[in-house]
Parts: structure tokens; C-alpha cells; sequence
């Protein structure tokens, strides 16, 4: 099991004149490595470009830092972190900003144009919120309390919004069907 | 009221994930229509992703551990500085205190003469006393507005 030293011990065992760092520089390159790929790939998935998703990468740690929360489970550092970058996405959002078209760039990250297409119409047309819930669920494996706690609204709430983004996005990803109907029916058979 | 949600449907999405099959979740997927769509937006999502985290690294950690320090300091600086702005509004609040107090002490001389409470000092001793505070105030405050500009200068510059 990995603990991340964090600032309420650290303040504890630190004595004068030793490092008063809360996290050591080593510490944070450990944690950053195992998990920033994960969050840069989650926040360009959220925001479709590489440049803005690379800002709030670097804000998330900071912010990460600067709080230096108690000391974490490795898993629960990594949902922390997710929770501070869901954070600044929504405040993002906030300002009325969204979904942007790729730059070149992000282009490239796909294998063939079908599929670079695909994504783009899908996650364009998912609402912010059910693009977090469904990258949370099914490419980070959080279950519905995890979700929770990262986005800020209640299990039962994550329940249900699941369930209308994944119909939502299985609507889209089959080009015949209308996602909008396909919403509607699913609401009023609620 | 339709099924919203399979108790399979966390395995299916982790078997794709890890890549670990059973011949019967297999079988589940084809008879489940709730499995069915979270494989295929499973797939489909982490697809997106693998593309993402290959193609895509990172900024150094380094940077970002550099970054975060100043903005720590930026913080520690500024709670540091809280005194001194407490001091300097308390400044211009005793500097505003003593103008109230020099006019209607000026008002109360220009109407009574020294007939009122002034009367005992000499009028050069009470000009000089009015004239140091008056200098030792706006020094003191041009001091801290100083200062203050200074470390907001140095919070950015570090």
C-alpha cells in the first residue's frame, strides 16, 4: 500500500531546520508519474484540446500541492486529483466555455479519420456532465460513490445520470439512431 | 418500468479493461442489452484513451513542482503582508482621526480664541506639534505603501 506524505504529517515529523517541504520534490514525481497520463488523457477528452487540457493538468497538481491535503491512499490521492481537475473543468464550464474542435495536434491521437471523427460528434454531442460520468466510469473504473465524491452530487443522482449518458452515447455511436429521440423515450419510460 | 441498470455491468466494463474474459460473461453480453451498450461505449472510450495517453505526455514534473512552490510562496507572502495592510489602514484611519480633530480644533480656536481649551500651549509650539505629527503620519504612511508595493512586486517576480 502506498501513503503519499502529505502536509499534516509531514508538520508533525518535520524538525526545525530539516526540509519543511511537505511533500518531498521525489515524492511528487512518483505521484506524478503514475498518474498525470491518466488525467491529461481525461481532461483532453473533457475539453478536446491538448493546450487548455495541459493548463488545467499542471493547475490540478498545483492546486494539489499548495492544499496539501492529510496523507492518502495511492487510489484516494488519484481520486483527489481527479476531483480538483473535475473542479476547474466545471469552472470552465462556468464561463460558458466547451467542447473546442481538436487542433492538429489532437488530430493525430486517433489511428484512422473514421474513428477521429467518431469521437469528436460523440463527445461534442454529450453534455460536459456525461462526458465525465462516462469517463469515470468506464475508463477509470470509478463505481457510483467514487463518481460521487468526484463530481459533487449523490450516488443515486450518478445512477440515473449514468444510465441516460450511456444510452445517449450508445445512441451516437450508432449513426442511424437519433440520440435525442432515443433520450426522450428512455425519460418517459422512467 | 424499464431495468436502468445491470449488476454486470461494473465486471463487463473492468474485463475490458484489463482484457480478462470468462466464456460466461461473454454470454451474459449477448443476452444483455444494458452490457451490450456499456461494452461498446467501453470499448469505444478507452480506445479514445489509450490514443490519448500514447500520443500525449505530460508536461515535466518538475515544472510543475517549480510552479507550485511559487505559487506556495506567492500565498505565504501574502499572509505574511496581512499585518502590515491591518497597520496601514489603521494608519489612515488615525490620520483621518487627527484631520477631524485639527479642524475642529481650528474651528473651536477661530471662534473662542485661546479662551477654550488651547489656550495654554503657544500657538508656534501647537503649529510645530501639529506639523511633526502631521509629517510623521504621512511618512509612516508612504512606508507601508512602499512596502506593500514592494513585496507585491517580489510575490511576482519569485
Amino acid at each position: 500500500m502506498t501513503v503519499y506524505k502529505t502536509g499534516i504529517v509531514a508538520a508533525r515529523l518535520t524538525l526545525p531546520g530539516e526540509e519543511d517541504a511537505a511533500i518531498t520534490e521525489q515524492e511528487f514525481q512518483a505521484l506524478y508519474d503514475a498518474t498525470s497520463r491518466s488525467i491529461l488523457a481525461y481532461l483532453i477528452g473533457m475539453t478536446g484540446h491538448r493546450d487548455i487540457a495541459e493548463d488545467l493538468l499542471q493547475e490540478t497538481y498545483c492546486r494539489f500541492l499548495v492544499r496539501q491535503p492529510a496523507a492518502m491512499e495511492a487510489e484516494e490521492t488519484r481520486r483527489y486529483l481527479f476531483r480538483i481537475a473535475t473542479n476547474l473543468l466545471r469552472d470552465r464550464w462556468r464561463k460558458g466555455i466547451d467542447w473546442q474542435e481538436p487542433v492538429s495536434d489532437t488530430a493525430t491521437t486517433s489511428p484512422d479519420m473514421n474513428s477521429r471523427i467518431d469521437v469528436q460528434r460523440t463527445m461534442q454531442a454529450l453534455k460536459p456532465r456525461e462526458r465525465e460520468l462516462l469517463w469515470l466510469a468506464y475508463v477509470e473504473g470509478m463505481n457510483h460513490t467514487e463518481i460521487a465524491e468526484t463530481i459533487g452530487i449523490t450516488s443515486m443522482s450518478v445512477r440515473l445520470l449514468l444510465f441516460r449518458a450511456r444510452r445517449k452515447a450508445a445512441a451516437l455511436l450508432r449513426p442511424t439512431c437519433d440520440p435525442e429521440r432515443s433520450e426522450e423515450h428512455e425519460t418517459d419510460s422512467l | 418500468m424499464k431495468q436502468i441498470r445491470c449488476e454486470r455491468e461494473r465486471e463487463v466494463a473492468a474485463s475490458l479493461r484489463t482484457g480478462l474474459w470468462t466464456p460466461e460473461l461473454g454470454s451474459h453480453l449477448h443476452s444483455c442489452t444494458i452490457c451490450a451498450e456499456t461494452a461498446a461505449i467501453s470499448k469505444f472510450l478507452l480506445a479514445h484513451a489509450d490514443a490519448l495517453k500514447q500520443a500525449t505526455g505530460p508536461a515535466p514534473a518538475g515544472l510543475v513542482w517549480r510552479r507550485a512552490q511559487m505559487q506556495k510562496q506567492e500565498i505565504a507572502l501574502k499572509r505574511a503582508l496581512r499585518p502590515l495592510l491591518f497597520m496601514r489602514a489603521l494608519g489612515f484611519a488615525c490620520a483621518a482621526f487627527v484631520a477631524i480633530w485639527l479642524l475642529h480644533s481650528s474651528w473651536s480656536f477661530s471662534d473662542a480664541g485661546f479662551a477654550f481649551h488651547l489656550s495654554p500651549i503657544p500657538i508656534r509650539e501647537m503649529l510645530a506639534g501639529t506639523g511633526i505629527t502631521l509629517f510623521l503620519i504621512a511618512a509612516g504612511a508612504w512606508f507601508l505603501r512602499d512596502s506593500g508595493k514592494q513585496a507585491n512586486s517580489t510575490a511576482t517576480f519569485t
